[in-house]
């Protein structure tokens, strides 16, 4: 949604390394869930949700501000003049569950001893990858700028106006006379949308109201509107924007995985085993493999880190959305709610709010992207595909049996498949990240390769 | 960032797992179709390498289709399969939700299809090149998670060349009716229509290889004027919203757009006879996808204008009537 960035940055989030990590289990079966690396790692990472179903869309923007709260403001492309009863100011907390439980995960998995093992159970491919707002005004000053406020209403902590524009420098006048700080060349950017007939959300926080909830914090805005457009207006957000920006999307939606039709959608490498040692800095590795990956690209892809099912997860980051946090997330089509539009009867798989674990009709797509102005000229159109193939930013680290490896017959062979195997994490994790793969060799306290020659560079 | 345990009860982890231990060494997030799986988890390299490659193979493609010195016509068959082979290898290599496998079984059942059809109705001396050009144009667009889907498809899009006839000639295009009836009636199927990406070096290969086939078959004026006039209304609303020109650019960079004028509409049997008619079919099919994308805002305009406005056909034939198009003699129409 269009964080307008000069206005400020509504969505300024502090980077944050102090990523615990601990030896805990989540799921034990399907190897220990060590632990992740969430879009708090990303600096200035914008977060939405989006739950839509049919032409019904709730959209919920993250107001990570760190500043002065009397700076905050917000301007967001609406379809229609929304309703005061279509505002809702949610819980911070849905951000923070739903990034946990979808952000890249790290499993890991201990060998078996080998001489335990019999020579036909002895493959080690059993445990490989599986799967992944304004102020008052004087009404005549609106009219001369041909900018009419529809609305006003104060929600929650912020104060919202819903204003109609038939000129963009108008608007744009309009928003810096009330005390918006708005960025110049904004109206260049606020055109398209206004010849569109698009309403425009604007938002800032009202001090009193915010004194009054006791949060030193801002909850997220959240709108519910009908329209055809499944679409993120990101344009607004880049008016002056320097160097590139993150973008999660996390897309609630109720039958498959979601994904961009002007943009190309893909998924990031995910199911590589990692050398052991980067247990303790995942969230380092994850890093720079996403910049390596979406720099490849020229940051024209929109990334999938995460689709599934919201009933379930394995491993599992954390614990799936409870149906109420799902509602709090905008998730209108629950059971007990809403019937399936223009669906006939039966579509629906009966969800007792007792069966957490049954299958809800709640899927979640986690879309990453990184961006410049250059590379996204378009805003986000996206689609509902019927797919429904879980995916998830896994990776795995496989630890060896430490053992004596004159144990038995088994012993040395097992040992050699090991080094073999590392080799193959170094190199696994060099190519990912574009580190140094001979660095990674000495951190893994494994053999330096020989250089190879440069025939065998050509022809390997 | 805090790593949690998983607070759910004993019992409620074992149900929650149970398929997993009932399944030592399987997940159950792996996808119905194991090598699927395989083929899509090791992404890493392959991507990057898979533009280049791509790249080279049209390339080569080019160069031996232009030193081809078989006769004209058999020349015109083999430059439109050799195109549509490379950009399929291509999309294999870098698109990887479309397995080998699944473009396999849609030649198989395509192939086998076109023989029936063939052997039942007499006419063996057709040949199979529009059946290999539909199952590779099939192939491009369609994207399932499941293995029979393709298959099905590509034998109901063959069939409907023999069923579906008017004056003669076969209504639908048979990839475009394939992937429309198999996007709205089949589970698990969809059609990614920002899969191509917008790499303008690849839209300028393809956009060189279209023109290579359909100059060789006499219908390019359709596919043009197509470009023209759908370009055209993106630019007249960039205009009209006084948007980035950077967003026309961005329409003309993508592959999905140029594929479907030279391999898609350009096919000579579903379009009218006529020039003249050619060229209104194409402004009214561009008008239309427009209209889907701008006005409706629905995702795969270009195969839904297409499939939507194909009964005009019949009718400017009727209208417009001219000389039917042959694929032994493709300079002749």
């Amino acid at each position: 949604m269009a964080y307008s960035r000069a206005v400020r940055p509504a969505v300024a989030c502090a980077l944050c390394l102090s990523l615990a990590f601990g030896a805990q289990c989540a799921c034990a079966f399907c190897g220990f869930y060590v632990g992740n690396a969430d879009a708090k790692l990303f600096n200035e990472a914008s977060q939405v949700i989006i739950a839509r179903d049919a032409n019904r869309t709730v959209i919920s923007m993250r107001n990570d501000f760190q500043g002065d709260l009397s700076e905050f403001a917000l301007v967001v492309p609406v379809p229609a003049v929304l309703q005061k009863s279509q505002i809702h100011v949610g819980d911070p907390k849905i951000f923070e569950r739903i990034d946990a439980y979808s952000a890249p995960r790290l499993a890991e998995y201990f060998d078996a001893n080998p001489c335990e093992l019999d020579k036909a159970s002895r493959s080690m491919a059993a445990n490989s990858p599986m799967a992944q707002m304004a102020a008052k005004e004087e009404l005549r000053r609106d009219t001369a700028l041909g900018v009419i406020v529809e609305a006003r209403y104060t929600v929650g902590e912020y104060d919202i106006a819903i204003l109609s524009a038939s000129e963009s420098n108008g608007l744009e006048t309009w928003l810096r006379q009330s005390g918006y700080r708005i960025p110049a060349g904004a109206s260049k950017a606020l055109q398209p949308y206004i010849r569109q007939n698009l309403k425009f959300f604007v938002a800032r926080v009202n001090l009193a109201a915010q004194a009054k909830t006791g949060f030193s914090y801002l909850r997220p805005l959240q709108f519910a509107f009908e329209s055809e457009r499944f679409m993120l207006p990101v344009r607004l957000g880049m008016i002056n924007a320097k160097g590139p920006q993150d973008l999660v999307i996390y897309a609630l939606s109720r039958n498959g995985r979601v994904e961009t039709t002007n943009y190309r959608t893909a998924k990031l490498p995910a199911n590589v085993d990692l050398p052991t040692y980067t247990r303790s800095e995942f969230a380092q590795v994850y890093k720079a493999m996403f910049e390596t990956q979406a720099k490849r690209e020229d940051f024209r892809v929109v990334w999938t880190e995460y689709f599934w099912n919201m009933a379930w997860c394995d491993p599992c980051a954390a614990d799936p959305l409870s149906p109420d946090e799902l509602r709090g997330a905008g998730v209108f089509w629950l059971e007990g709610g809403e019937p399936p539009i223009g669906a006939t009867s039966g579509a629906l798989p009966a969800v007792s709010p007792l069966s957490r674990q049954g299958a809800q009709p709640v899927m979640l797509t986690r879309l990453h992207l990184r961006y410049t102005p250059e590379t996204l000229p378009e805003d986000l159109m996206f689609q509902e595909t019927k797919d429904r193939q879980n995916f998830q930013a896994r990776y795995v680290l496989r630890h060896p049996w430490k053992g004596d490896p004159d144990a038995c017959t088994n012993a040395p062979r097992y040992f050699a498949d090991v080094a073999k195997r590392e080799e193959g994490e170094a190199q696994a994790l060099a190519s990912l990240t574009g580190w140094d793969v001979d660095q990674i060799r000495a951190r893994m306290s494994i053999p330096t390769q020989p250089r190879s020659t440069w025939w065998e560079r050509l022809w390997k | 960032m805090e790593v949690t345990r998983d607070p759910v009860s004993a019992s409620e982890r074992e149900a929650r797992i149970g398929w997993s231990q009932r399944h030592p060494g399987q997940a159950r997030a792996r996808p119905r179709i194991p090598w699927l799986y395989r083929w899509t988890s090791d992404a890493d390299s392959r991507s990057s390498v898979a533009r280049n490659l791509l790249r080279g193979l049209i390339c080569a493609e080019i160069t031996m289709a232009l030193m081809q010195t078989s006769p004209p016509g058999k020349r015109d068959q083999r430059i439109r399969f050799d195109s549509l082979a490379s950009i399929a290898t291509g999309v294999l290599l870098r698109d990887l939700s479309l397995h080998p496998l699944q473009m396999a079984l849609a030649f198989g059942s395509g192939l086998a299809t076109q023989a029936f059809w063939l052997r039942r109705l007499g006419l063996e001396q057709k040949g199979f090149l529009s059946a290999i050009v539909m199952c590779c144009g099939l192939s491009l667009l369609l994207r399932s998670d499941a293995m029979w889907v393709h298959p099905l498809a590509a034998a109901t899009a063959i069939s409907s060349k023999f069923v579906l006839r008017v004056n003669r000639k076969h209504l639908y295009n048979p990839a475009n009716l394939g992937v429309v009836l198999a996007i709205s009636l089949l589970p698990g199927t969809w059609v990614s229509p920002g899969q191509w990406g917008n790499d303008l070096a690849m839209a300028v290969w393809v956009l060189m290889l279209g023109t290579i086939v359909t100059t060789r078959a006499r219908r390019l004026d359709v596919s043009w004027v197509f470009l023209g006039a759908f370009l055209g209304l993106v630019a007249l609303r960039v205009l009209l919203l006084g948007q980035s020109w950077a967003i026309w650019w961005h329409q003309l960079g993508n592959g999905a757009l140029l594929l479907f004028a030279f391999f898609m509409i350009s096919d000579p049997m579903t379009i009218p006879d006529r020039r003249g008619a050619r060229i209104v079919y194409a402004f009214v099919v561009a008008a239309g996808a427009v209209a889907w994308q701008y006005l409706l805002f629905r995702p795969n305009a270009l195969i839904w204008s297409l499939f939507l406005l194909t009964p005009l056909v019949p009718l400017l034939d009727r209208w417009m009537p001219g000389g039917r198009f042959d694929w032994k003699h493709p300079a002749i129409g």
